[in-house]
């Protein structure tokens, strides 16, 4: 195998692919939908956890509080309207700081506050805002007073967030939409004008074809996955196993896409098998969103929830190389399946009839 | 002693249960021209994908410059040009860029300008292929198959349905490019054509050579030649006679008809190799 020649083809495909209309779909309908659902179900617009806050005696804490950069903090003048913020998800957090709060801190009197929190609000959001309060609240007594923060649930506390329902379903589009699309349509594109067979009679095999094809998949596969990660703030602690699991499910979703591009006849017969088969590939994502009516185990059935499990594992739960280990092995024999078949279109490809 | 570019011995390819290619075996010299000739679905196309390493014969054995082409297809494919029957430039390039795109595929530096003059096609060269006409998509893909200056060159139909002009100009680059030392190997449905280039022809049919050697052997061997001479009738019209060259009596014959007849024309006609072409395979080349 030559990386010259792959790189060759890779080159051409850039250059003449990424005008293409397919391209830019591949590319711009996650990313546009990741913001629709971040603007409509989250808070695309307010990276920052969102506090609210009742000041009722002109504390210096709520001043200290509105001054810091990482968060997003909204002021109200009454217990009720908090509350009725927080129900909605207006505000994430909330807090009362009766009249007197900064005297009584002075001498050492409140050790106790208590939060409202939104039932949806995300868990990280909270620890944000709890340790904000704290930190502020320590430099404004001067000492290291301990404080004891109750929460109290506002809304439905079992409730999971749209956005965290969603995500997954964005994820998957993300990465499986570019990488298998792009592929499959290039090769197609290819096998209908013949330029496969005049390329390939060259010392081009018909390997570095897919290798090529599928590697433009896989990093428009990596690039949607990382854009969508970041606009809903899912980098997680552990970037490295991260973009080590979004790697491997560029590269099931760009063999998949190659494999779709050396079977498929036209272009045309492709967006009726995606029409025809979308469901299989977002099921289990479809089922995910649904952790509290749906039996989960019914996703792992699905090759594709292997593509976004350990994803939203890492991202999302904060979850080890450990925790995903075994999805991630899963993920690996599923692509080996899929270069086998690669293989099987290899041959098949070069002894149609004259 | 003559050098063989290409050794076929044996070569056999079936789809399934159709067998394309039964058992054929021939030579092809160094810097000649070989004309592959056959109807549709003879094993032309069949013979040329085992021969250019896109599919690998089902049994017997084809070399190349030396090298197992089923073995060997990507070092042999280094030293080889096709172009097809088939338009299959890439639309949304220029002439130049799928000229470079080859080349750097060959991995050798190409002479491009130089190339595209040679087609004619100097002053397209920054155009969209999208625009070409079809004569020029054809003398483009020539351009193509010489991107490497390969050694062996296929040429599946290059001059179907092509203008004079460009058909003439393709001719050309065929025997520029065999005095170049190259070996052309010429599929063609155009037996004037393979006539007029060739240093020897082969007959497929039904995926077995038929008949195998330079375009004169072949006429002596099937072909009769002939005079064809118009005689005037005595109410003013024309008749034709046709008097067999080369018999015994041949001479008497000719000498009779100056003798008794008011003789108009007479023209000397062989066979073409269509006409051995159906003599041999007892079927036409196209229809």
């Amino acid at each position: 195998m030559s990386l010259r020649r792959v790189a060759v083809l890779f080159r051409k495909d850039v250059r003449y692919g990424a005008r293409g209309f397919i391209f830019v779909l591949a590319v711009v309908v996650p990313l546009t939908l990741s913001i629709l659902f971040s603007l409509l179900f989250g808070s695309f617009t307010i990276d920052k956890p969102k506090f609210g806050i009742v000041d009722e005696g002109e504390s210096q804490l709520a001043a200290a509080l509105r001054e810091t950069d990482y968060l997003w903090v909204q002021e109200f003048q009454t217990s009720e309207d908090l509350m009725q913020s927080l129900e909605t998800g207006g505000v994430e957090v909330g807090l009362v700081l009766p009249a007197g709060f900064d005297a009584a801190l002075q001498a050492g009197d409140t050790t106790e506050i208590t939060f409202f929190v939104w039932g949806q609000s995300l868990v990280k959001n909270r620890a944000i805002i709890s340790a904000a309060v704290t930190e502020q609240i320590v430099n404004l007594s001067g000492r290291e007073t301990p404080i004891t923060v109750n929460t109290l649930a506002v809304g439905d506390r079992a409730a999971v967030s749209w956005q965290q329902r969603l995500l997954p379903v964005v994820v998957l589009m993300a990465v499986m939409f570019g990488g298998m699309l792009i592929p499959s349509t290039s090769m197609i594109e290819e096998r209908q004008a013949r330029t496969l067979t005049a390329v390939t009679t060259t010392p081009l095999t018909m390997a570095e074809v897919f290798i090529s094809k599928g590697a433009l998949g896989a990093l428009v596969s990596v690039f949607t996955g990382l854009m969508i990660l970041t606009l809903n703030g899912g980098w997680g602690d552990q970037p490295l196993l991260l973009l080590f699991a979004l790697g491997l499910s560029s590269i099931f979703a760009a063999a998949f896409g190659v494999f779709l591009g050396s079977r498929v006849k036209d272009v045309q017969s492709l967006f009726a098998v995606i029409k025809s088969t979308g469901i299989l590939l977002y099921a289990p994502a479809i089922i995910s969103m649904f952790p509290d009516s749906l039996p989960q185990w019914i996703a792992r059935l699905f090759p594709t929830y292997y593509v976004f499990h350990p994803i939203m594992e890492i991202s999302q739960r904060g979850a080890g190389f450990g925790d995903v280990a075994l999805d991630l092995f899963i993920l690996m024999v599923l692509i080996a399946a899929l270069i086998f078949l690669l293989g099987r279109s290899a041959q098949r490809l070069q002894v149609q009839p004259a | 002693m003559v050098n063989h570019s290409i050794v076929v011995h044996e070569l056999t390819y079936a789809y399934g249960d159709n067998l394309a290619v039964d058992n054929i075996s021939f030579e092809v010299g160094d810097a000649e021209i070989f004309a592959y000739l056959g109807p549709n679905g003879a094993g032309k196309s069949t013979t040329v994908k085992m021969l250019t390493g896109q599919i690998r014969p089902k049994s017997g054995k084809a070399t190349l410059l030396g090298m197992d082409i089923a073995r060997e297809a990507n070092k042999v494919q280094h030293h080889i040009g096709v172009a097809f029957e088939t338009t299959n430039l890439y639309p949304q390039m220029s002439a130049t860029e799928n000229l470079a795109l080859f080349a750097r595929l060959y991995g050798v530096k190409a002479d491009i300008p130089t190339l595209l003059e040679r087609v004619g096609l100097g002053t397209r060269a920054k155009e969209r292929v999208e625009g070409f006409s079809k004569g020029m998509k054809q003398r483009l893909m020539v351009a193509r198959a010489l991107v490497n200056k390969p050694r062996i060159l296929f040429l599946d139909e290059p001059t179907e349905g092509l203008d004079p002009v460009s058909a003439e100009a393709i001719r050309e680059l065929i025997l520029e490019t065999r005095a170049n030392g190259a070996t052309v190997f010429l599929t063609t449905h155009d037996m004037l054509e393979a006539d007029k280039l060739s240093d020897r022809v082969a007959f497929i049919n039904q995926g077995k050579i038929m008949a195998l050697d330079t375009p004169h052997k072949l006429k002596q061997q099937y072909g009769k030649r002939l005079l064809k001479v118009e005689i005037e009738r005595a109410d003013g019209g024309l008749d034709t006679r046709e008097v067999t060259l080369d018999h015994a009596e041949t001479g008497e014959t000719v000498k009779r008809l100056f003798e008794n007849e008011k003789v108009v024309t007479v023209h000397s006609e062989e066979a073409s190799l269509e006409d051995i072409f159906i003599q041999v395979t007892g079927r036409r080349l196209i229809g």
